[in-house]
């Protein structure tokens, strides 16, 4: 509550687009959408649906960021038309509920929210 | 929607004052980690710059007002996501109990509907209820925040909650 505004820890970083990332389209309920693909180890298959907004989102990036692993995301938020309608429907089938972050994990199954524990299962699986 | 302008630190800054300062003035509390604070603001403020409103940064909103205006923040799920899991469902606020360090704010589930679900909600059970005698029993309507809860007697609903400062499209009437 009493913590300075202005500290030096409190900047947030502004999210920037990583050397290792590049666009890649993909086809999404008959439409191409192009979801960000960041480079790493190459574990299991991780689609991650996410908001530009969302701070929790952010942070599931870094996360995955940080444990270097292969992963797709897309930013729902940014999207306008038939690719937004598109990428909710998708989202809806693994989270009807479409809250997030989603992350699909092999097309199998989804984690939703931020739960290091579980990703990092899935991800070390 | 890719036109949005950057938000700039200063900008944080000063909605952090000013939420810091309602906060406080209502009885909610920001949450005591200020980088996730900042972070939220962020998203706050570019919600803000596309939509025209503060839409919750955590979740989908869709541009048109009177179907996000319950995900404007402060969100009409804040305070029953404060009694029930300390926190709010992006995190901004949170409870007493966890700024003391007594409790630990635990991951939130959706507690909003979905779309088709909300509407038949909002439909199955009306908002007001009437008193016996009807309009001639009050002298006044009693209108109801939907956010904070704040009832008032009056002809209209204030244009601010004088406790959780949301806005008067917020207020329902509550009893007439």
């Amino acid at each position: 509550m009493r913590a300075s505004a202005k500290g030096r820890a409190d900047r947030v970083p502004v999210p920037t687009a990583r050397d290792s990332e590049y666009r890649e389209p993909n086809l999404m309920g008959g439409k191409i959408v192009e979801f960000t693909k960041v480079a790493g180890r190459k574990t299991a298959d991780l689609t991650l649906y996410a908001l530009s907004t969302c701070h929790w989102c952010h942070q599931t990036k870094e996360f995955l960021n940080n444990l270097e692993v292969e992963y797709q995301y897309l930013d729902v938020d940014r999207l306008t038309g038939s690719e937004r309608a598109a990428a909710i429907a998708e989202v809806k089938k693994w989270n009807p509920a479409l809250s997030f972050p989603v992350l699909v994990v092999n097309s199998t199954r989804a984690i939703l929210g931020l739960r290091e524990d579980e990703i990092r299962g899935a991800v070390e699986a | 929607m890719n036109r949005e302008r950057e938000v700039s630190s200063e900008q944080i800054d000063l909605l952090y004052d000013l939420l810091k300062h309602q906060a406080a003035a209502g009885g909610y509390h920001l949450n005591p980690d200020s980088a996730t604070v900042r972070g939220l603001l962020r998203g706050l403020l570019v919600n803000e710059s596309r939509f025209g409103y503060q839409a919750c940064p955590c979740r989908l909103a869709t541009g048109v007002q009177d179907e996000d205006l319950d995900i404007i923040c402060p969100c009409d799920y804040r305070d029953p996501d404060l009694d029930d899991y300390g926190a709010c469902y992006c995190g901004l606020y949170v409870s007493d109990a966890v700024v003391r360090g007594e409790e630990r704010a635990g991951s939130i589930p959706e507690r909003r509907l979905p779309a088709d679900q909300r509407q038949a909600a909002a439909q199955a059970s009306p908002q007001s209820s009437s008193v016996p005698g009807g309009a001639a029993a009050l002298p006044f309507p009693v209108w109801r925040c939907q956010v904070c809860g704040y009832l008032c007697a009056r002809s209209g609903p204030p244009e601010v909650c004088p406790i959780c400062k949301v806005k008067r499209e917020r207020f329902g009437r509550f009893i007439w």
